[in-house]
């Protein structure tokens, strides 16, 4: 772990039940562990449904968890009140999927980024300060703009008046306004153009450089996840199924629903690989008491596939694994 | 020659020339060139993959070939869709040929939809809207789930009750039905998942091979444009750059595609179980 112990965020076994679930269902999200502290740089990976988005919430404390709890520098979220809360809320920035959505449509950029410094004011702050608090707003939003990579004539913009990418530089120069110390990103560049969205990564490494922020990124682009986060958490239904090294993970994948998805990425160069059969016995696996993955597994057996799956330690670098098959398949097969 | 004979020639004639074949076209609108395609074909039967940033003229050039420019679009040259002028067309050509023969697939699918009505009335109403009979319009929507495996109870759900890629497969269902030539797919997989994106990208290869559909794939995805297509072209600024096989993206020679390609995030090399 880098960087100060008082920054770090952290869920221990948590799981969040969705309002009207089934109680005999399992949890939406269930996380052994989880921590993110400045200069980290993590990935949670996953289908729609698998939690992502959940998680990142149960991590902001948008949603209260059923069981477990998150921490941030060693205090329940949920328990957080006034200074406390709002040093926390700075400290821990949200960029969000829809930056359209994001930014008020009758607010110019520079108020928009102005405001969040504005607020900042109005508690002691205990972070460091890259901006300088004695100069006027308008210098301090035009930093932003260039740390950002945008003219300070944006500044007098409406968000439908710039580009995507501009408005999604726009949201991440609102989030620097308040020196965050970790920024939660979900989704940042989907929908943007490839040459976009690597001017976009390019400027989220360099902020992580500079500022050493710490990173959790939401993505279902594993390109993305392969340039950004050297760990990744691969979700499927609610929990964890592998978890390792990036370049490992996504390389020689070990559990069967990871080796899927890294094979439905077309690569330019490889030929089209076609979306994977579950096996004979996968329609006998049921997803409430055994593998979650089985029903759709081109590996599952009647057994052990039919009950639950834990977690599991295998091979070097160590990979976290939920597969009762991880050590008899080995590497799984991610081009065939 | 005989009236057999002379409609036989034209048959031959138009199998012999590509599907949608688009010649020397400029589109300017508020006297600005928004537009200019010197060539571009979807032979019959084939996946042609259009490439480009946002604002390079894939949308418009979309609405040209579908005649939904605005009013005050000037537009020249030549559009052919299986052997007919389709530039400057009367509306009452372009409502035989619109959404019937070429079909439109979008990345919002489930936006495409009417959220008020089940998929399958919504199916059914746009059938009928195209003159198919009623006895034929069943036949012809179990044809085509069996083609998109659809399952037929999902077509009692209304668009909120379907997944993304749910939706998009009743969109495709739709241009099945209607037995389009020519598909128009607009980003049809950006919002989907990358495992539900393989499998719509798989059924588009299937309808290729067993309806003998073409496709017009725009992206800005070049790894899935390079997986599925025929023949690839490149758009910029309003112009095609660049055009070829999947090996233009492999090997560009014009910058701009080589600054697509080297922008495209790489991901680690797979390695296959070792023996």
């Amino acid at each position: 772990m880098t960087g100060d112990p008082d920054l770090v965020i952290r869920a221990t076994d948590l799981e969040v039940r969705y309002p009207g679930a089934d109680p005999g269902s399992h949890p939406g999200l269930q996380l052994a562990s989880l921590h993110i502290a400045p200069g980290d740089s993590l990935a949670l990976v996953g289908e729609s449904g698998s939690g992502k988005t959940t998680a990142l919430r149960a991590l902001l404390g948008l949603v209260r968890p059923s069981a477990g709890e998150v921490t941030f520098g060693g205090t329940p979220i949920a328990t957080l009140k006034g200074d406390d809360l709002r040093a926390f809320r700075r400290a821990v920035q949200l960029i969000p999927q829809d930056t359209d959505g994001a930014l008020d449509p009758r607010q110019t950029l520079g108020s928009a980024i102005g405001e969040g410094w504005r607020a900042r004011g109005r508690v002691l702050d205990s972070l460091a300060d890259r901006v300088g608090s004695p100069h006027r707003e308008e210098e301090v939003v035009g930093a932003l703009l260039d740390e950002v990579g945008l003219p300070s004539m944006m500044a007098r913009r409406h968000p439908h008046e710039v580009s995507g990418g501009q408005r999604q530089r726009a949201v991440v120069a609102r989030a620097l306004a308040v020196s965050p110390r970790l920024l939660l990103l979900d989704e940042p560049t989907s929908g943007l153009d490839s040459t976009v969205q690597a001017r976009i990564l390019e400027l989220i490494e360099r902020l992580r450089a500079d500022r050493g922020l710490g990173i959790l990124l939401i993505s279902h682009n594993l390109g993305v996840v392969a340039r950004l986060c050297p760990t990744t958490l691969v979700l499927y239904r609610g929990e964890v199924v592998e978890e390792g090294q990036t370049d490992d993970l996504l390389g020689r994948p070990r559990h069967p629903y990871t080796a899927a998805l890294r094979r439905s990425v077309p690569e330019i160069g490889l030929p089209f690989r076609m979306p994977w059969e579950p096996s004979p016995d996968a329609a006998g696996v049921s997803m409430l008491t055994g593998c979650r993955f089985g029903p759709r597994c081109p590996h599952a057996l009647a057994e052990p596939c039919g009950s639950p799956q834990g977690l599991r330690s295998v091979g070097h670098p160590p990979r976290v694994v939920r597969c009762a098959r991880s050590e008899d398949l080995g590497e799984l097969d991610a081009l065939g | 020659m005989s009236h057999t004979s002379a409609a036989a020639g034209v048959a031959e004639a138009k199998a012999g020339e590509p599907l949608l074949a688009i010649r020397d076209l400029v589109v300017a609108i508020g006297g600005a060139t928004l537009l200019h395609v010197d060539a571009l074909d979807v032979p019959r039967g084939q996946i042609v993959g259009l490439v480009g940033e946002s604002g390079a003229g894939k949308s418009l050039l979309q609405s040209t070939i579908l005649g939904i420019l605005p009013r005050h679009a000037v537009v020249g040259g030549s559009v052919r869709f299986d052997g007919q002028e389709i530039v400057g067309a009367s509306d009452r050509t372009m409502r035989g040929i619109r959404g019937r023969r070429i079909a439109v697939v979008l990345q919002a699918a489930r936006a495409a939809l009417t959220p008020t009505l089940r998929a399958e009335t919504w199916i059914d109403r746009a059938l009928a809207l195209h003159d198919v009979p009623g006895p034929e319009r069943a036949a012809r929507l179990a044809h085509a789930l069996e083609a998109v495996r659809l399952d037929r109870a999902l077509l009692r759900r209304y668009p909120h009750q379907l997944s993304g890629g749910e939706a998009q497969r009743v969109s495709i269902a739709l241009a099945v039905a209607l037995r389009a030539d020519l598909i128009l797919a607009d980003e049809a997989t950006s919002a989907l998942d990358v495992t539900v994106q393989a499998e719509v990208a798989e059924l588009f290869r299937e309808l290729r091979q067993h309806e003998g559909t073409s496709f017009l794939l725009v992206s800005h995805d070049l790894a899935l444009v390079a997986g599925l297509a025929d023949q690839i072209s490149i758009i910029a600024e309003g112009r095609i750059l660049e055009q070829g096989g999947p090996e233009v993206l492999r090997h560009p020679s014009d910058p701009v595609t080589s600054a697509l390609v080297a922008a495209t995030p790489a991901l680690p090399s797979a390695r296959r179980e070792l023996p």
